[in-house]
């Protein structure tokens, strides 16, 4: 219900906000990108004095993260607001979008990923240029290629199975074990198999739809959801899941070390940009935003963010999960390209190779 | 030239009727204007989306694609006879239930009638998708925790199973949590009408020579057309737009109603397919407006010739029937109801908030119980703050809801205005629209720079509002269905004795309904108090409700047993208040009759 909420929701939404000609946020121009020197942020944000971020982290994570932003930079006051879930992520594009969001520093949701864009709601820093400069510390990697948006996260999947029943002999080994008929009918998938789509960084199309179709003949349990995937492999209900997120099977196993969970990484080892940072176009405190989003990318703000929730962390900085797992793995990055064709791939999975409904599409 | 003293009052008798009158009409026009802004908008917005290429920000040109792709493609038909399957079946179901439950109460000498309106009450604190999740630990083919033992009982038998014998992933599986869910909301919407009936009219069935069944089903239940029908077309809208329990169940089985439909054909896409997503939703809306033309058509018509009335002038006392030897199996069906629809799920859910992780139960996992999870919930941070803000939500949303229906009843169904059709079928749509476009059109006129300078953006009033528009349908159909058994002669007679309407509506037509008022009071309430989506979207760290918590420890955590944790909490917080508004509300009422 609520799914199909946020999608007639975040419709009808964005449609009044067209008949509201005379709001005072309409969309910033497009502009030239603005570079700025490491004297004029600090100036700057010291001018400003305060803070309002609203970062995609979970909920948990984000007191932690100001706490330590404060510290490090005690003349700028923050505040942070949550946005949790898709029907918060429309508010906040419609409130940008009218100019009276508050927030400088913010996460654009995934789901209208490129609304941000075309509507210009994203401050044209060039984090690129600043860090080539030496003037932001943050890793050329973790740029967007539009160089206005920095991924401060991976996301990254994992193969797991219940250890009382499967014995070590039958332990998943990778990809292939998803196809072993000794899992037939006894393993799960998510119906939104974005660990799958991953994949298509070292896999190209062909070969990835023909494994999810080998992999729907070996019948899979479809779920929805990681509460769904976890408890189900807990409880025994199945007892393997390929494509799980490791930060699920870690802070479950963070609370309960005895859960029969164990994971394998496999081969390639699926990783997906996450966690996306910007400065609003609309920012009252731009300047002390890009010190924020340096202080995320920054081993301190990962570390920070990686205490509390293992596994969110980029791979790219050192010492994070990700970090430690991706060294000698054959690691499949789904950045930039990948990432904006992540969608449809995954669609191509669930419709083509899987038979999951969709309007327009031919029923299997 | 001065006036007199005279003139001067008569001048100002004058004024203050031509403003009494100019307020009444602002007033009405106000009304009206949010009724459109809250409700009429979105609902042009759907229909106009769906005849466009593009996306909502960037609509393209108008276009009949979308149409023809939803329409052309054959699943659509079968979903759609799915969803018809699904809410015809679990209506057809909860209402026989319903029926013979507020009978038993309200006209029979069943015992501990008391106890049994508590356990019919009770699931009203429960999340459906916890309820669901308990059923699926519960009845899963290969692990449930009922079907394993059954399984050995059957093997003891010579019937080898390898899983089962219950599979909840199925049609079946669907109807029957849905059908149990339900049964709440839809005793509540007769069981008022029950208690009204007058019992002259039985007992001149009886003196007419008509048997008790008879009586029951040519004379009792016909008077009682408005409440049944307002009770199915209400359960019936509501089922044809419920996700969570197919989305859970069925997709499995690979079972796909409208709502499930949409949600792959829509939300698996980038950008958001919302001319699909509108085309398919389209149906709903004409479904809705379909079943509030009816009613109107079919009983509120026949409600101005009087033709429900059960409740006039003449003072009459209710007789309860005996049911002799039936009277404890009969309160038996209400504990076997309530261990389906609470008692078990409450276990699992009890279980699984007792451990760090769901595992089924065993002598093993007996050791790894604890009351970590309440524990964390109370450590949480600013847990007082969201439940103050979740018991003003609730109490603030009922009153106004409550009040609000009252008078949009008594125009539909007592007043000869022109319109009061669109005003019965406008409160009643909210009920087949997603509760985010509420959530999202208050977002809007908030966010507008004329009404920018209201205090109500970033409030807990925003959400009172959202909430309200989302369960107006509820409460104007409870209003509906009591009102039509009130003879206006009652009412009539307070004006002849020189009352006002204002004070005829609220010193006589409102005691008369109270016993629904109270129930939709309550109901509401309950249901504010655990309301996700509109909660969801428009609160803020400080005004942050139980709900979004549990969502945060449910989607965003993955934590099943720190939801089911905070679940159990909710449930019995919910229950206890429930049970006592009841209780204080029954003592007034009948200190009032006896009065």
């Amino acid at each position: 219900m609520r799914q199909l909420r946020h999608i007639i929701g975040g419709l009808l939404g964005a449609s009044l906000l067209l008949s509201f000609a005379s709001a005072d946020g309409e969309a910033a121009q497009a502009q030239a990108m603005i570079s700025l020197t490491r004297d004029q942020i600090i100036e700057g944000a010291k001018k400003e004095g305060k803070l309002r971020v609203v970062p995609g982290h979970d909920d948990t994570v984000i007191p932690g993260l100001v706490k330590g932003f404060q510290k490090k930079y005690p003349f700028i006051q923050t505040t942070y607001g949550i946005v949790t879930g898709i029907e918060a992520g429309q508010r906040q594009l419609f409130e940008m979008a009218t100019g009276t969001s508050s927030a400088d520093a913010f996460s654009p949701s995934s789901a209208f990923f490129n609304e941000y864009f075309s509507k210009n709601l994203i401050k044209r820093y060039d984090f690129r240029a600043m860090s080539k400069a030496g003037h932001l510390k943050i890793p050329l990697e973790m740029i967007d290629e539009s160089g206005v948006l920095v991924w401060l996260g991976t996301n990254t999947g994992v193969i797991t199975y219940n250890s009382k029943l499967v014995p070590e002999d039958k332990a998943p080994k990778g990809w292939e074990s998803c196809l072993d008929p000794y899992f037939r009918g006894k393993f799960s998938v998510d119906s939104k198999p974005n660990v799958l789509a991953w994949l298509s960084a070292k896999w190209n199309d062909e070969k990835l739809l023909s494994y999810a179709k080998r992999l729907k003949e070996n019948s899979p349990v479809f779920s929805r959801g990681n509460t769904r995937n976890i408890t189900q492999l807990v409880s025994g209900e199945v007892v393997m899941n390929c494509g799980m997120y490791i930060h699920v099977v870690k802070r479950t196993l963070k609370h309960d070390p005895s859960a029969p969970i164990k994971m394998v990484i496999p081969d390639p080892f699926p990783m997906s940009s996450h966690e996306p940072e910007a400065v609003y176009a609309n920012a009252k405190n731009p300047h002390a935003a890009l010190l924020w989003i340096e202080f995320l990318a920054s081993k301190e703000g990962q570390q920070l963010a990686e205490e509390i929730e293992p596994g969110r962390g980029s791979f790219l900085v050192e010492g994070t999960l990700a970090n430690k797992l991706s060294k000698g793995a054959n690691v499949a990055l789904c950045a930039d390209e990948c990432r904006h064709r992540e969608e449809k791939i995954m669609q191509r999975i669930a419709v083509e190779a899987w038979g999951l409904p969709k309007v327009g599409a031919s029923p299997k | 030239m001065a006036l007199t003293y005279a003139e001067t009052a008569v001048a100002q008798g004058i004024l203050s009727g031509v403003g009494r009158r100019a307020a009444r009409a602002g007033l009405v026009a106000l009304g009206f204007f949010l009724l459109f802004w809250l409700i009429v908008l979105p609902l042009l917005m759907v229909v106009m989306v769906s005849f466009r290429s593009g996306t909502p920000l960037e609509l393209g040109p108008f276009t009949f694609a979308n149409y023809a792709l939803t329409y052309t493609y054959p699943l659509t038909y079968q979903t759609l006879l799915n969803s018809l399957l699904y809410a015809g079946v679990s209506v057809a179901i909860v209402m026989a239930i319903a029926i013979l439950f507020a009978w038993l109460v309200e006209r029979t000498d069943m015992p501990f009638r008391r106890l049994a309106w508590a356990l019919i009450l009770l699931p009203i604190g429960m999340p459906s998708f916890l309820l669901t999740m308990s059923w699926i630990l519960l009845l899963n083919p290969r692990v449930g925790v009922l079907n394993v033992p059954l399984r050995s009982l059957l093997g003891w038998l010579g019937i080898a199973l390898e899983t089962g014998p219950f599979n909840i992933y199925s049609l079946a599986g669907m109807i029957f949590v849905n059908s149990i869910t339900g049964l709440t909301t839809v005793f509540l919407l007769v069981v008022g009408a029950f208690r009204l009936v007058n019992q002259e009219i039985e007992d001149a069935a009886h003196v007419c020579g008509a048997r008790k069944r008879v009586t029951l089903f040519k004379v009792t239940l016909p008077v009682l057309m408005p409440a049944l029908t307002v009770a199915t077309l209400y359960k019936f809208a509501g089922d044809l737009n419920d996700m969570d329990i197919p989305l859970l169940l069925g997709l499995q089985k690979q079972i796909y109603v409208l709502p499930t439909l949409i949600f792959f054909s829509a939300f698996y896409s980038t950008p958001i397919e919302w001319g699909l997503a509108t085309a398919l939703s389209s149906p709903f809306i004409l479904i809705a407006i379909s079943l509030s033309y009816a009613f109107f058509h079919f009983i509120i018509k026949q409600a101005e010739r009087q033709k429900y009335v059960t409740i006039t002038g003449k003072a009459s006392q209710t007789r309860r029937i005996q049911l002799g030897r039936w009277r404890y199996p009969a309160f038996g069906l209400f504990l076997l109801y309530f261990m389906l629809s609470t008692g078990l799920p409450l276990l699992i859910l009890l279980w699984a908030s007792l451990l760090p992780s769901y595992r089924p139960p065993s002598w093993q996992a007996l050791s790894l119980i604890s009351f970590a999870k309440y524990l964390d919930i109370m450590n949480w941070p600013n847990i007082g703050r969201i439940l103050t803000n979740t018991l003003l939500l609730g109490t603030c949303t009922a009153m106004l809801a409550m009040a609000v229906a009252f008078f949009i009843s008594w125009i539909v169904v007592r007043s000869r205005a022109p319109g009061r059709f669109f005003l019965d079928a406008a409160v009643f749509v909210p009920h087949v629209l997603p509760g985010s476009v509420v959530a999202l059109g208050l977002v809007f006129t908030y966010l507008h720079p004329a009404f920018r300078w209201l205090p109500i953006y970033g409030s807990i009033w925003i959400m009172v509002a959202g909430l309200l528009v989302t369960y107006l349908p509820f409460s104007t159909r409870l209003m509906n269905g009591a009102l039509t058994q009130i003879h206006k002669e009652l009412e009539e007679a307070g004006m002849v004795s020189g009352a006002r309407r204002l004070t005829v509506l609220l010193r006589i037509t409102l005691p008369l309904i109270l016993p629904p008022f109270v129930m939709g009071f309550i109901w509401v309430a309950s249901h504010a108090f655990r309301s996700l989506t509109i909660p969801l979207m428009l609160s803020t760290p400080e005004t942050e409700t139980v709900s979004v918590l549990l969502f945060f420890l449910w989607d965003r955590n993955a934590d099943f047993s720190g939801a089911a944790a905070l679940g159990i909490l909710l449930i019995v917080a919910v229950s206890i208040l429930t049970l006592l508004s009841r209780r204080l509300v029954e003592e007034a009422f009948s200190g009032r009759q006896r009065s």
